[in-house]
């Protein structure tokens, strides 16, 4: 989504709406026979112990529970009590999660074969006849559901046995194991909200590993284990998960978190980088540095002013040193960005370098296109602490070739207004959880993306982007999008500034984190490998 | 005039002044640059399909005119339905119900660290005027109010919170399910709050009770061969506490905003908090409601101070 | 005739009292050069400042104290101590400014109130209460928001809630000021209105305002901060000192020094104002004086 990635909503460093790939026509890569998997290994040194509460702070309180309703405020907390039917692995394509296997019988036609012995929180089945439910009652305009319009090329489903569905579209459809692996994939009880719709914003009943025990808003939410999670079943670890529950505090100052952590008041944070030296020596708690799949950029404005000229697009790009923005503003935490996909994400394509930091250049460039005594332009970045560091170093690098930017730091509801109007030349860009690579593009190029207004209009670019979306091999498709990042990264549509990195900080008793597999195998093995107490005490 | 028929005629005053009010905060809400539903969504969503975006406005009765919106909303507020925040998804009303219990211990603690320091401070420095003691202690009080409460806030947390782990350092409990917690979560938050207005009352005490014992009638007192004592206390204290009344009140009456600091850095869910996130993101539900109960609390704490003002100087009543 | 001129208090004849304040008080004294001081510093600034408050280097960002940056730097690597100094200017500027602007305002109203009585009374109370009842954070939160992003934006928006808190305590003070016996014998006498409240009414009821307004000061400096925070005042590169404070919050572990000194500084000041307050309220305190001096 178009923000700084200085959002926390994340709190053990994990994304949580993951939208993933097209899935190849062929099912062995989609079937789940989960101890099969690569990253279904258990082999802990130490044996885990069940026991403990869990406690961690946010930066907001989650809103609404019910993940198609809106607003919901933090997508992590909601990971808990909800499941997916997919997850995403260590280049964000999509796993079978809450599903078995996933199979396109034609570009319009799905054969899905759900999990078995998966129960909701109220005992029902999670069965074909849920699922069906559930998504017909999201695509009916009176459930107020925001997540409708990401179903709408859906015709019908129809459920062939208590676990087999098959989903029919009006159009070839590749990014549809990327939208159920998001928002609308989230399983909810059909019984639950077929009794009390309004109720479930605030009672939600999943399939996850813990329910919700109390909800205080603004204050916190208190979970408690699931003893029937089907994961604990099917992978052969019955004790998972191993806390008794999980103690999310609402926190909004992070200098407060951290000072709950330094207390030993909660027992994993997602860190400010510049919280990292504070915390770096100190014996009681270990830091781990992850990717993340956001990317900060600056938007250009292409079709009105001054960013029509390309050269004067590429002047911009060349005046930013990246390295030095990611060593003053990101205190070296992020990744130097090429284009817009994240250089772990199976979309990024390899053959593309970061744009290099040349101010002569720039001035150069300026220069032909009638610049030579300085350009003036306008924009606008978010106001948080984040933007305006980075807004300033950013503003000062392009007054170095003598570019003004004229930027206001506003809030959302503010800069909101000015996205919408086109009032701008630059200004702030970027985008947080990426994973389908069909929504980025979407968003920021394509006509009816919600953050571009007509401020992009690349005509090859928005060409492949249709081509994207019906592509359903998944090969193609991977060439498709590489083939959109070259275009873009040669038109220079936007800057692209950096991926980001996400620090989190556990105190030293929390254990069954491995490190390697994470970086590895990301949102699966998080999911998959749940932690616990030295001695089942917090 | 009668103390009855002057209270009819504050009330009076108070109902015009809320309806005044109550236009002027709508005014005000749609001044502020920015449109609601887009920056809601922008920061919880993305929405890349501009219907979406149509449907949720219209569930929230924003695309209609200014003043259909001011009509149903009056109408709905004035049968208890307050309507719902576009920032979380709640009802308001029950975010008011919330959070109230939180603000008003915040400020009955404030208030109770105020006088207990600041009266005695004050008396204590206009009596022992220029003498090392009032030094020590205007010295003291005036770093109460100079400091920032924020600041302050936070030096406390790492200082008893993390150094000297003796309370916690954020958070809020319920007083009904923690006696003890919920009076050890709230010890910093209305402390910093309390010095910062115990500094205040402390100065405006001092002030105030110079001005009475320089009175004729203070002397007169004197040379009628009252002990210092007696005058002191027979004569002079009651005066000298009307300033005392007016810094309360109005602390009382502006308890809302006032707080708004206080409750981001200790964590706590209260009101001030609330109103500010909803300024910021154009929630007007929320905007609205709390600014009419603000200016109801204020008007209720004026008419108060008002009346205490009477009692305590004769005099100001009469001239009514 | 005569006599009743002589035991009315004298109108303060302004410098001489001050200058016989400030010689006698010695606390006030210590504020007024403290004052002076971080005058002198803001306007200097140039001159003292070891490096320009803009220079941003990204490879140093948020290093502490060491020979070439006093106080360490910033989140931009620029260097603390120079800010803080460039700091004082937008501090003083704005917590003088917005304080004279809602003095004037209020203590023109409240008097105005206080002495007319009746319908003007009636009104003007009405109308500081309409404005009272707006909690003032709020209320400069949403006029600046609406006024838009600028320091003056922030000015106006302060004086125009500031001034409410100076009207009430005018115009209480006149309301017992004007019972006085003497202001009694003068309207008797038949002086004009204006010249009783301008002359004999106003410096009655000076002493707590010239406490309210050396609070104010610190208070505009605190609010300052806080607005500065959330995006509206100063606008970036400036240096104010709540700037500093807020943004440097987040940093308080690793460079301290970012939040403690201009918190320090803001205090200094604030403190001094206050010390200067007092040493003024002592000396134009007519009663006190008086107290010493009644002439036949």
């Amino acid at each position: 989504m178009d923000s700084n990635p200085d959002r926390r909503e994340f709190v053990l460093g994990f994304v949580a709406a993951t939208f993933g790939a097209m899935l190849a026509p062929q099912s062995a890569a989609a079937n789940g026979a989960l101890r099969d998997q690569p990253w279904a290994v258990w082999d802990y040194k130490d044996k885990p112990v069940r026991g403990g509460y869990f406690r961690t702070a946010v930066e907001r309180y989650i809103g609404k529970m019910n993940p198609n309703h809106w607003p919901v405020l933090d997508w992590i907390s909601m990971n808990y009590f909800h499941e997916r039917l997919m997850l995403t692995d260590g280049e964000y394509k999509p796993v079978p999660w809450l599903l078995e296997e996933l199979k396109f019988e034609d570009p319009q036609t799905v054969l899905m074969r759900l999990r078995e012995g998966v129960e909701f929180h109220d005992g029902s089945k999670f069965n074909a006849a849920a699922v069906k439910y559930q998504m017909e009652w999201i695509r009916d305009p009176k459930s107020n559901a925001w997540t409708a319009a990401w179903l709408a090329p859906l015709v019908s489903i129809d459920v062939v046995d208590e676990r087999t569905l098959r989903w029919k579209f009006n159009v070839a459809w590749a990014a549809f194991a990327g939208v159920i692996a998001s928002a609308p994939g989230f399983a909810m009880s059909a019984a639950a909200l077929q009794a009390d719709v309004e109720k479930y914003d605030s009672a939600p009943r999943g399939t996850g590993p813990y329910l919700l025990e109390e909800a205080s808003p603004d204050n916190f939410l208190k979970l408690r284990r699931n003893p029937n999670w089907w994961f604990a079943k099917a992978s052969g670890n019955p004790e998972m998960p191993y806390f008794d529950g999980i103690h999310i505090s609402v926190i909004p100052d992070p200098a407060v978190r951290l000072a709950n952590l330094r207390a030993g008041k909660i027992d994993a944070l997602t860190l400010d980088k510049s919280q990292y030296a504070a915390l770096k020596d100190d014996p009681s708690v270990t830091v781990y540095r992850l990717p993340a799949s956001h990317v900060n950029a600056l938007r250009f404005n292409t079709t009105k002013g001054v960013f029509q000229d390309v050269r004067l697009r590429k002047a911009v790009s060349h005046a930013l040193d990246r390295k030095a923005l990611i060593a003053g503003t990101q205190l070296g935490f992020a990744r130097l960005a090429s284009c817009m996909f994240p250089g772990d994400h199976w979309c990024h394509n390899p053959e593309l370098a970061p744009v290099a930091y040349d101010p002569a250049l720039s001035k150069k460039l300026l220069d032909e296109a009638g610049h030579a005594n300085g350009l003036t332009v306008r924009g606008y970045y978010i106001n948080t602490t984040m933007g305006q560091t980075i807004a300033e170093a950013v503003k000062n690098m392009l007054a170095k070739v003598g570019i003004d930017w004229q930027v206001d730091l506003l809030p959302a509801a503010a800069a909101a207004t000015r996205m919408q109007a086109l009032d701008y030349d630059l200004a702030s860009s970027g985008w947080l959880f990426i994973h389908d690579p069909d929504l980025m593009p979407t968003g920021l190029y394509h006509p009816n993306g919600g953050f571009n207004f007509g401020r992009s209009k690349n005509d090859a670019a928005i060409a492949l982007i249709e081509a994207g979306r019906r592509e359903i091999d998944f090969d193609k498709r991977q060439k498709i999008y590489w083939q959109l990042e070259k275009v873009l990264y040669d038109a220079y549509e936007d800057a692209w500034l950096w991926w980001e990195e996400t620090l989190a900080a556990y105190r030293k008793n929390v254990m069954g984190r491995d490190h390697d597999n994470l970086l590895k195998y990301k949102d699966v093995w998080f999911w998959s490998h749940p932690l616990w107490f030295k001695d089942g005490k917090a | 005039m009668a103390m009855g028929s002057y209270i009819c005629v504050r009330l009076l005053h108070a109902l015009v002044i809320l309806a005044l009010v109550t236009m002027l905060v709508f005014v005000i809400a749609q001044l502020i640059p920015g449109d609601a539903v887009m920056a809601a969504m922008a920061s919880s969503v993305d929405m890349n399909d501009p219907a979406v975006v149509a449907r949720v406005r219209h569930q929230f009765g924003l695309d209609q005119s200014i003043l259909m919106q001011f009509r149903n909303w009056l109408t709905r507020y004035l049968t208890g339905d307050w309507g719902t925040s576009i920032g979380t998804g709640q009802k308001v009303h029950a975010m008011f119900i919330q959070r109230l219990p939180v603000t008003l211990e915040l400020f009955l603690g404030a208030t109770a660290w105020s006088v207990m320091i600041g009266i005695p401070a004050g008396i204590i420095s206009a009596l022992k005027r220029n003498s090392v003691v009032d030094v020590a202690v205007s010295t003291g009080t005036m770093i109460g109010v100079s400091i920032p409460s924020f600041w302050e806030a936070i030096m406390l947390i790492y200082l008893l919170g993390v150094v000297f782990p003796i309370l916690p350092p954020s958070g809020y409990v319920p007083f009904a399910e923690n006696p003890l917690l919920n009076l050890k979560s709230m010890a910093l938050p209305t402390f910093v709050l309390g010095t910062h207005s115990a500094g205040l009352l402390a100065r405006y005490v001092r002030s105030s009770l110079l001005e009475v014992l320089g009175q004729d009638y203070i002397r007169t007192a004197r040379a009628k061969g009252l002990s210092e004592r007696a005058v002191i206390t027979l004569h002079a204290l009651k005066p000298a506490m009307i300033p005392v009344v007016t810094v309360i009140g109005l602390a009382w009456a502006h308890m809302l905003a006032g707080a708004f600091f206080v409750e981001v850095i200790f964590a706590l869910p209260g009101l001030g908090r609330m109103s500010v996130d909803a300024i910021f993101q154009k929630d007007f539900s929320v905007v609205q409601a709390t600014l009419i109960a603000v200016s109801v609390n204020v008007l209720v704490v004026n008419l108060l101070v008002d009346i205490v003002y009477g009692y305590l100087d004769p005099r100001v009543r009469m001239r009514q | 005739m005569t006599d009743l001129v002589t035991i009315a208090p004298l109108r303060p004849s302004g410098a001489m009292l001050v200058l016989r304040a400030v010689v006698r008080h010695r606390l006030a004294a210590c504020g007024l050069i403290v004052i002076l001081l971080f005058c002198a510093m803001a306007a200097l600034a140039p001159w003292i400042a070891p490096y320009s408050p803009y220079e941003q280097d990204l490879y140093a960002v948020l290093s502490g104290p060491s020979a070439a940056h006093w106080f360490g730097t910033d989140n931009l690597g620029r260097d603390l101590f120079s800010r803080t100094i460039y700091g004082a200017r937008v501090s003083l500027l704005f917590g003088i400014g917005s304080t004279a602007l809602s003095a004037a305002l209020g203590i023109a109203l409240g008097l105005v109130a206080g002495f007319r009585g009746g319908w003007v009374d009636g009104l003007i109370m009405r109308v500081t209460d309409a404005f009272l009842c707006f909690p003032p954070l709020i209320f400069i939160l949403a006029t600046s928001a609406a006024l838009g992003p600028g320091l003056h934006n922030v000015v106006l928006s302060f004086a125009l809630f500031g001034w409410t808190g100076f009207a009430r305590i005018t115009r209480g003070q006149v309301l017992v000021v004007r019972e006085l016996p003497y202001i009694e014998a003068a309207r008797a006498s038949g002086l004009a209105p204006r010249r009783i409240m301008l002359a004999h009414v106003l410096p009655n009821t000076l002493a707590p305002l010239i406490v309210a307004v050396t609070i104010t000061v610190g208070l505009a400096i605190l609010v300052e901060s806080g607005v500065s925070f959330l995006g509206l005042g100063v606008q970036p590169p400036t240096a104010s000192w709540g700037k500093e404070l807020r943004v440097g919050f987040t940093y308080l572990e690793t460079v301290p020094l970012f939040s403690i000194a201009p918190g320090l500084m803001i205090t200094l000041v604030v403190i001094a104002f206050n010390f200067l307050g007092d040493g003024l309220r002592d000396a134009l305190d007519p009663r006190l004086k008086a107290a010493g001096k009644v002439r036949k």
